[in-house]
């Protein structure tokens, strides 16, 4: 007979298999193939609520973050993808729980550039979620990116060896929760029931200039017919590029540039549409511009009302 | 230069340039000093440690936050001025004595663990003791979240400020002093008594004493863990010091019991809104009608008693306790 102590603790657990199954629900429970085969139909269970828990999380994070924290990339096939940048790094690595550790010192690694140089930083990390683990990460960043601008001795020097400690907690986290590339789409449906809107992400390569991605029109429609020059320096057949507004507000005339621009510094990679067009011998289309018409200056009877009448005068029953 | 061919928009952009160098010019670069400042409380005694050892390794302060530093000086001295005049005139009077005097704290080991400059004195009468009395001139977003002296505490950017003046009253032997609080209205005063705040107070000595120890060894205590929030406002995080960073992670609920409730609460979730409203509304329009008929529906109502108790607002704040986890919110999202 067993003793009234046994009976108590058999209460306790009365099914040891049945709290082992829901401990194997959870992803960071490690099991084998072996283990779920021997639990038979239970198996698909479990794996089904293991992926739902990851879907969940996954969702969790996109949501967590602001459409300021992605840049959009599009493929040349027009496929978009979103990548998350480091300050949105932060605010998932949370969710996932995420450990950056073993980290190493920066190294300060000289570039070509007069005043260039990157710092390097690796670590690890692991995540207690999925209990991935990844090892010598690296992460870095340059002097002559945008936030150093104006930076100089060893103000820059801190900024950049911040900067890259910043890029390895993101480059880390993005590569543990899987959140690298993401489609669209994904995002969107993350975004369901908030303000967030994925139109209101940083447009990044395959967008276009620089101009068009900070909101410049794109006119290929004024694009006109017949040959592309072709570069000077690689033969490639050149993309038209409308009028329009560069990011500094100067207004810029169409022109021709080469897509493989990147590859050949140096050369002359752009032909002024009007210049290509008189040299083809047609009579050079005027490409539109979309620069604003310079508004005219008030008169003096604007500013200061006509003769008799002040500035903004009301006539009675205009009040309010 | 051609001011001609120079635009206003121009010539604000210089100007504004102008004072930024201006104002740099003045900044002063920190030097190693072998004692902690009263202002430098911090979570992480390795931060207290490799400001105290390296200083120079702190970014210099941009031109806005150099502008803000000397907009607090500039109140500082106004409202110091401002309190000796009230002084003459107050019930009791009191004059403002010792200003910017030096302060020392020495630990268990008689080292100069903690020192400083009080911004004044306030003398209340001849037998009392002077009792310390300090100006901060705060973000707005951060003076309009203080009531109280405990309500420093609440914030990363407000706690130091508040280790900093229960030491000053440690140092002077006093058991009380107050806070000036600069606002767009009259100015804060929080008065704040040491002997409930003893606690914080050896923390802070305790953490001094920590820091001195290692900067005398020349060692650097443990990274701080599980405050990947502090690291990464610390500045010397990423340049000088690379603490692992990481979460907990979010707690994984496997039991099935619960998803069921969750399902049907969310199920009901519509219903029950729509309930509350009409309910509300219901009542609302019946409010003191004790016997009546709608249709098909009976409706009964009766008084009962319901005492309130109207505090006078000092005795009401004497007995309120904040508790920073007495209430919990709750929100369910569907997300798969």
């Amino acid at each position: 007979m067993p003793l009234p102590d046994e009976l108590d603790r058999a209460d306790d657990v009365d099914d040891p298999t049945a709290e082992d199954s829901l401990a194997l629900r959870r992803p960071d429970v490690p099991v084998t193939l072996a283990e779920l085969a021997a639990r038979k139909g239970e198996a698909i269970e479990i794996i089904e609520a293991r992926v739902q828990v990851l879907a969940t999380v996954r969702k969790a994070a996109i949501r967590s973050t602001s459409p300021e924290d992605w840049v959009l990339f599009k493929s040349k096939d027009g496929r978009i993808v979103a990548y998350l940048q480091d300050a949105g790094c932060d605010r998932i690595r949370d969710l996932f729980g995420i450990e950056v550790y073993n980290v190493g010192k920066p190294d300060k690694v000289l570039g070509q550039a007069p005043g260039e140089f990157f710092y390097l930083i690796s670590g690890d990390g692991r995540c207690s979620l999925t209990r991935q683990v990844v090892e010598q990460i690296e992460g870095g960043r340059s002097s002559l990116d945008d936030v150093c601008r104006g930076k100089s001795g060893a103000d820059l020097e801190l900024t950049v060896r911040k900067n890259a400690r910043a890029n390895l907690d993101g480059n880390v986290t993005r590569e543990l929760a899987g959140l690298k590339s993401v489609a669209v789409d994904e995002l969107a449906a993350g975004w369901v029931g908030t303000s967030k809107k994925v139109e209101h992400c940083r447009q990044g390569r395959g967008f276009g200039t620089q101009a068009e991605r900070l909101g410049a029109e794109v006119r290929t429609k004024d694009q006109p017919t017949g040959e592309a020059p072709k570069c000077s320096a690689c033969g490639a057949a050149m993309e038209f590029r409308a009028a329009g507004v560069s990011d500094a507000g100067k207004a810029y005339d169409a022109f021709w540039s080469c897509p493989k621009r990147r590859d050949h510094p140096g050369a002359n990679t752009t032909v002024k549409d009007a210049d290509w067009q008189q040299q083809r011998g047609t009579a050079a289309k005027p490409a539109p511009t979309t620069a604003p018409a310079a508004a005219s200056a008030p008169t003096g009877d604007e500013i200061f009302g006509a003769k008799g009448k002040p500035a903004g005068a009301r006539e009675p029953g205009q009040e309010g | 230069m051609d001011t001609h061919t120079t635009t206003p928009a121009d010539l604000a952009a210089a100007i504004t340039t102008a004072w930024g160098a201006h104002l740099a010019r003045g900044a002063r670069q920190a030097s190693p000093h072998p004692y902690v400042y009263a202002s430098a409380w911090r979570p992480c005694v390795r931060r207290m440690v490799l400001e105290m050892t390296q200083p120079d390794a702190l970014p210099v302060w941009p031109p806005d936050v150099l502008a803000r530093f000397r907009r607090g000086d500039d109140r500082e001295r106004d409202l110091l001025a401002d309190l000796a005049r009230i002084g003459r005139d107050a019930t009791p009077p009191f004059s403002v004595i010792g200003q910017q005097q030096r302060f020392e704290l020495r630990d268990h080991k008689s080292r100069v663990a903690i020192t400083g400059k009080v911004d004044a004195q306030l003398k209340l009468d001849h037998d009392r003791a002077a009792v310390p009395i300090e100006v901060k001139a705060w973000s707005p977003f951060l003076v309009d979240r203080i009531e109280r002296f405990e309500d420093l505490f609440d914030n990363p950017w407000t706690r130091p400020g508040a280790y900093q003046l229960l030491t000053y009253l440690f140092g002077a032997a006093v058991p009380f002093g107050f806070l000036l609080l600069d606002r767009s209205g009259l100015p804060l005063v929080v008065p704040v008594e040491l002997h409930e705040h003893f606690d914080k107070l050896e923390d802070f000595l305790a953490r001094a004493e920590q820091a001195l120890d290692h900067q005398a060894a020349g060692t650097l205590p443990a990274f701080l863990e599980n405050d990947a929030a502090e690291c990464q406002r610390c500045p010397f995080y990423g340049s000088t010091c690379n603490p692992p960073i990481g979460g907990a992670g979010v707690r994984v609920l496997t039991d099935p019991e619960l998803e069921a409730l969750l399902t049907r609460r969310e199920a009901l979730d519509a219903a029950a809104t729509e309930f509350d409203r009409i309910d509300k509304d219901i009542k609302g329009r019946l409010r003191g009608i004790e016997s009546a008929v709608a249709g098909p529906f009976l409706i009964e109502g009766r008084w009962g008693k319901q005492s309130k108790v109207d505090l006078p607002a000092a005795l009401k704040a004497q007995y309120t306790r904040t508790d920073p986890k007495g209430r919990f919110t709750l929100t369910v999202t569907r997300l798969s």
